[in-house]
């Protein structure tokens, strides 16, 4: 069930007027709620995956309790090791599986052997990545003792198959996420009118800005052997902008459904497309994410507060394993890397006129839309053919049709975000006179209702 | 709450009736598929993909009349058991003098096969023809599911029709464009680049397909004529799918034979009648064609 979907619509209509006026201020009833229509929204893909969930869930919900009641220094590591063994396994199995066995059979071929350990014909359970991970933060801050075990299964299990940040984050946090859970829910007018605007915006970059990008984009992708550098450099341009506002639209979108049933989700972006550095970018982008990395990679091999050397190593690790928790793909892994190096150049202290120089902003965009490239790209061949062309051999020709209206569009979005840049989020103009509030959410509105693309294909982080 | 009750409902109300008033513009120029879920009598059918669509006008068909054009495209009619239910459903039951065009070509009759478990790729299931259960006027199941586009769209479109393309009444699809020889041949190459590179290496005859056109004719026959018709392109478009699939000709006509149908294959027009892309006909040329099958299909 897609967010920009009428089925959607439907769904969390009935879902939010059972929530707040049938079972109203019966917490336990409203959790056992919210865990049948997060099922319901989960089977909507593949039904039969909800076991592989199940699997996940009681896995880890075992081992908070079991590590809680451990104070075995050694048992306690056991426990860690087998929940985060059993949890990754089942991502292995269904996400990169085929790729080790690919590349297994790929390296013997390359020495002269054969090995071919077959290929699994398995579909990949919607938003797998996200919930293994989101499973996981709970059991490393158990194991940390950040947070307790959660004694109620239900309300574990609530709290890992939520369905608003069900399939494609963001990724949270069982301090934020659980402890909200474990209070009672309460109607707060200013967190729902705030969901309201963060639904009507996270709708506009889907349906005005990403799908009418991604046309343009997947049109000069299916002639990229032909199309020229003008051609690729604005399709990676689009790009950029296609997959900000498809993600950070979807994240907007489940932040929203989630304040209207009174629940605040964490925040994923934080206008990335401003930052004056690549590091800086990272700070902003997909922020659930990388502070996953952040407190569970980066700063238990020791961050920061090693050698420089080391801090570099710490860096590669992360972003590789990021780019690989992405997609089982060379792509991916090589995107990680570069965004690493990237990263890694940023500790070389810039004169401070520099580091503040707006020019930094376009600087950045540019980078981060070279590097998307390796992201976009089907495989390692196709990303560095249109590098090249776009980089160094330059090719002649024009063969897209450049779309005013979508321009426009792109251009008002970002003036938006610019001008809103220091609150939370594109729209949010509570503070805004009434007049001009209640204008621009009917502008926004009908931008939407004359404007809206509503291709069939999926969210991007949809196949994480 | 209440106050986010009474703002909720007021926008609410807004978007719905937004929505209504873009019901009313609901015509040929909403979409090129639209009109084809609507349900209208007719006394047979015009079935295929888009050179169907595009070719044949059933109002120049004086000796047939009220004839349905119901062909989509390669992705969403092509011969197999969803546009087969798809048919049943336009389908006229109660009458036995019917008129019924097949037209075939090596693309609707063919499938991509997966390449590592070799099952036959049947897109058009989870296409419109595939997923629309119903056929009723308005088609509301159609728009909320299908149309692709924010329904202010459809107001746009009907005083501004995309590329001058308008879906009529009896399912013509009619591309008003000017025929201009020069530009015609550019998009012919383009096409014809992407059929080679793209369509065409992907896919293989099916035998299923085949089949599955067999079993429409088998259902068709007892409510009036049924003719199968190779729609002419360019001569160009018309010496790949000939490399495409070389024995398509024989295989329609034993088909023909087989099953007591007529198969029509006018070859020569493929250097007479005018395409935009090589692939589709003219608005011109359609209307031409359009009485050679009614001839054609009144020797039948």
């Amino acid at each position: 069930m897609l967010f920009n979907s009428f089925n959607y619509l439907v769904f969390f209509v009935l879902v939010w007027l059972v929530f707040w006026f049938v079972i109203k201020d019966r917490q336990k009833l409203q959790q056992a709620f919210l865990l049948l229509v997060s099922c319901y929204f989960y089977m909507f893909f593949i039904p039969k995956y909800i076991v592989i969930l199940a699997l996940t869930i009681v896995v880890d919900y075992w081992a908070g309790h079991a590590l809680e009641q451990s104070q075995n220094v050694h048992k306690r590591k056991v426990i860690l090791v087998t929940s985060v063994f059993v949890t990754c396994a089942i991502l292995f199995v269904f996400k990169y599986y085929n790729f080790f066995s690919e590349n297994i059979s790929h390296l013997a071929g390359y020495f002269g052997g054969e090995c071919s350990i077959g290929i699994l014909k398995w579909a990949l359970p919607i938003g797998l990545s996200f919930h293994t991970f989101q499973s996981l933060s709970y059991v490393f801050e158990v194991y940390y003792g950040r947070q307790k075990a959660e004694r109620n299964f239900l309300t574990y299990s609530l709290y890992v198959m939520y369905f608003p940040q069900l399939v494609a984050g963001p990724i949270e946090r069982p301090g934020n996420l659980l402890n909200q859970l474990n209070q009672p829910f309460i109607f707060k007018p200013q967190m729902a009118s705030d969901g309201m605007r963060l639904i009507l915006w996270g709708l506009f970059k889907k349906v005005v800005i990403a799908d009418a990008c991604a046309k343009i984009v997947n049109f000069t992708y299916l002639g990229m052997d032909t199309a020229s550098t003008i051609d690729l450099w604005y399709a990676a341009v689009l790009f950029s902008i296609q997959i900000y506002g498809d993600f950070s639209g979807y994240s907007d979108i489940a932040r929203g459904s989630s304040q209207l049933l009174g629940i605040q989700l964490i925040t994923n972006f934080n206008f990335p497309y401003f930052s004056r550095s690549i590091s800086e970018f990272w700070s902003r982008w997909h922020t659930s994410l990388s502070t996953w990395f952040r407190d569970y990679v980066y700063i238990p091999l020791g961050g920061n507060r090693v050698t420089r050397m080391k801090q570099i190593r710490n860096v590669l690790i992360v972003f590789v394993l990021s780019g690989f928790w992405h997609g089982a793909q060379w792509t991916f892994i090589w995107w990680g890397f570069f965004n690493a190096l990237f990263v890694i150049f940023s500790f070389v202290k810039l004169p401070a006129y520099l580091g503040k120089n707006w020019l930094m902003i376009p600087i950045t965009f540019l980078i981060t839309t070279c590097l998307w490239v390796l992201f976009r790209a089907e495989n390692m061949h196709q990303a560095i053919t249109q590098l090249d062309t776009m980089l160094v051999h330059f090719k002649g020709g024009n063969g897209i049709e450049y779309n005013l209206k979508l321009w426009l569009m792109i251009i008002s979005f970002f003036a938006m975000e610019w001008l809103l840049r220091k609150r939370s989020f594109g729209l949010d103009i509570e503070h805004w006179p009434s007049a001009a509030r209640y204008s621009t959410y009917t502008i926004v509105f009908f931008v939407l209702f004359f404007m809206a693309v509503y291709p069939a294909n999926q969210f991007i982080y949809f196949q994480f | 709450m209440k106050s986010f009750l009474i703002k909720l409902v007021v926008f609410g109300s807004i978007a719905v009736l937004s929505h209504i008033v873009a019901g009313y513009f609901m015509n040929g120029t909403t979409d090129s598929n639209y009109l084809r879920f609507l349900r209208y009598p007719n006394h047979g059918l015009i079935i295929g993909t888009s050179r169907a669509a595009q070719a044949i006008c059933p109002d120049d068909m004086v000796q047939h009349s009220g004839l349905f054009n119901a062909g989509f495209s390669m992705l969403t009619s092509p011969y197999g058991p969803a546009y087969t239910k798809y048919i049943l459903k336009q389908l006229d039951t109660t009458q036995r003098s019917q008129a019924f065009v097949l037209c075939v070509d090596p693309w609707s009759l063919s499938s991509a096969f997966d390449s590592i478990t070799g099952e036959e790729n049947w897109i058009e299931n989870d296409k419109m023809v595939g997923e629309t259960e119903r056929l009723m006027n308005p088609n509301w199941e159609y728009l909320i599911e299908q149309y692709s586009y924010g329904w202010g769209n459809i107001i746009l479109e009907h005083y501004r029709p995309t590329q001058g393309m308008i879906l009529h009444d009896n399912g013509w699809l009619e591309v008003q464009r000017k025929f201009d020889p020069a530009k015609a041949k550019i998009r012919q190459g383009g096409k014809l680049e992407n059929y080679k590179k793209d369509v065409g290496a992907g896919r293989r005859p099916s035998t299923a397909r085949v089949e599955s056109l067999r079993n429409l004719i088998r259902m068709l026959r007892p409510y009036g004529k049924v003719m199968l018709v190779r729609i002419p392109c360019s001569a160009e478009f018309r010496a790949f799918e000939q490399q495409f699939w070389q024995s398509f000709d024989q295989e329609m006509l034993s088909l023909g034979n087989t099953e007591k149908v007529q198969y029509w294959n006018p070859e020569e027009l493929n250097r007479v009648l005018p395409f935009n892309d090589g692939h589709h006909m003219n608005y011109v040329g359609a209307h031409q064609f359009s009485k050679m099958v009614d001839r054609s299909l009144l020797e039948q």
